[in-house]
């Protein structure tokens, strides 16, 4: 029968794993047994276990029993304020799905300005060709969104 | 038989509030829990779990069916909350200390207690006072994977896609936090033997 007193003793990350019952460590049962026969892991792990009962003193605070219903009133306006604001234009009655097509022809030509607008020296941007032939680099500008 | 995350998801994708509300009403106390273990304030945390679900809600169609909708309504909570107290500044500030009690230092925890000591609620409250002092001061990454770990009872892995690490990061994360709890706490932990812990690495 193995000597569970040789097996290696086990680190305080193995003993958190144990703790925790999670895996990546020993063999939980190969740990129990080592901890039954050897005194100074074992007070390690009652301190660990100390620790982290120490721990949950810090609690949060209770709610009351309509929390969650406090919670929903709360949310409801604000929900709906999204849903309005996005449904305007992709949702809706067939007159509102006009505003798709509509949305993308505004971006569309914001891009397009974007690209042409001057920059700070009042020159359109140049082209790729144009500024490997200029020995400065055009100065940044912001990028146009949509 | 209570509807499954997942169905209330597609019901609420669909347009059904009332299903939102289903998950809203499922989580809300989770999400308020651990928003207060990360901002340590009251009134942030109720702000934090209005936002979480807000931004769920917006982003709903972007929820995988097959994916937990506790870990994902998690991350989300995780977030919410970081950017709050980034926001505030609360994270980087740590509690005052509370004056040593006179004639040094003394046992604030001992284990197992036969009896209830009688100024236990004192020792209560300098115990409450350090672990909150010490959780204040770890970095949000590590205080968020002892809060998951510890508080909430999720698993290394599920903690790891919480805040998009590695299961290997999200333990060491957690590993991190508790030596430094024991590092802080073991001085004032007296086994009821007596005994002196036995020294690092035997």
């Amino acid at each position: 029968m193995k000597d569970v007193r040789k097996v290696k003793h086990p680190s305080e990350e193995e003993l958190l794993l144990y703790h925790y019952a999670e895996a990546g460590g020993p063999p939980r049962a190969a740990v129990t047994e080592h901890m039954a026969v050897c005194e100074p892991c074992r007070t390690r792990y009652r301190i660990l276990q100390a620790v982290l009962a120490a721990a949950d003193v810090v609690e949060a605070p209770a709610r009351s029993e309509d929390f969650e219903d406090e919670v929903w009133r709360r949310l409801v306006p604000r929900l709906e304020a999204g849903e309005s604001l996005w449904q305007r234009f992709f949702a809706g009655s067939g007159a509102r799905r006009l505003w798709a097509p509509v949305g993308a022809v505004v971006a569309v030509a914001v891009l397009v300005v974007g690209h042409f607008w001057p920059d700070a020296s009042g020159r359109a941007d140049p082209s790729p060709s144009v500024r490997l032939r200029s020995s400065r680099s055009p100065p940044s500008r912001g990028s146009a969104s949509c | 038989m209570d509807e499954s995350d997942a169905a209330a998801v597609a019901r609420a994708c669909a347009g059904d509030t009332d299903a939102f509300r289903v998950l809203v009403d499922r989580y809300s106390r989770k999400v308020f829990r651990l928003a207060y273990r990360m901002t340590r304030n009251e009134r942030d945390a109720e702000d934090v779990v209005q936002e979480t679900f807000l931004r769920a809600y917006r982003r709903l169609k972007q929820f995988e069916s097959r994916a937990s909708f506790g870990t994902w309504i998690f991350r989300i909570a995780v977030n919410a909350s970081l950017d709050l107290t980034r926001k505030l500044g609360r994270y980087e500030r740590v509690e005052q200390q509370m004056p040593e009690p006179e004639g040094g230092a003394r046992p604030l925890f001992q284990l197992p207690a036969p009896e209830p000591a009688p100024d236990r609620l004192l020792l209560s409250s300098e115990l409450k006072h350090k672990v909150e002092s010490v959780l204040a001061s770890l970095s949000p990454q590590v205080r968020t994977a002892f809060v998951l770990r510890h508080y909430e009872g999720m698993s290394i892995e599920e903690i790891g896609s919480v805040l998009g690490l590695k299961g290997s990061a999200a333990k060491n994360s957690i590993n991190r936090a508790v030596q430094k709890l024991r590092k802080e706490l073991e001085p004032l932990v007296v086994a009821q033997s007596g005994k002196a812990p036995p020294a690092r690495g035997h």
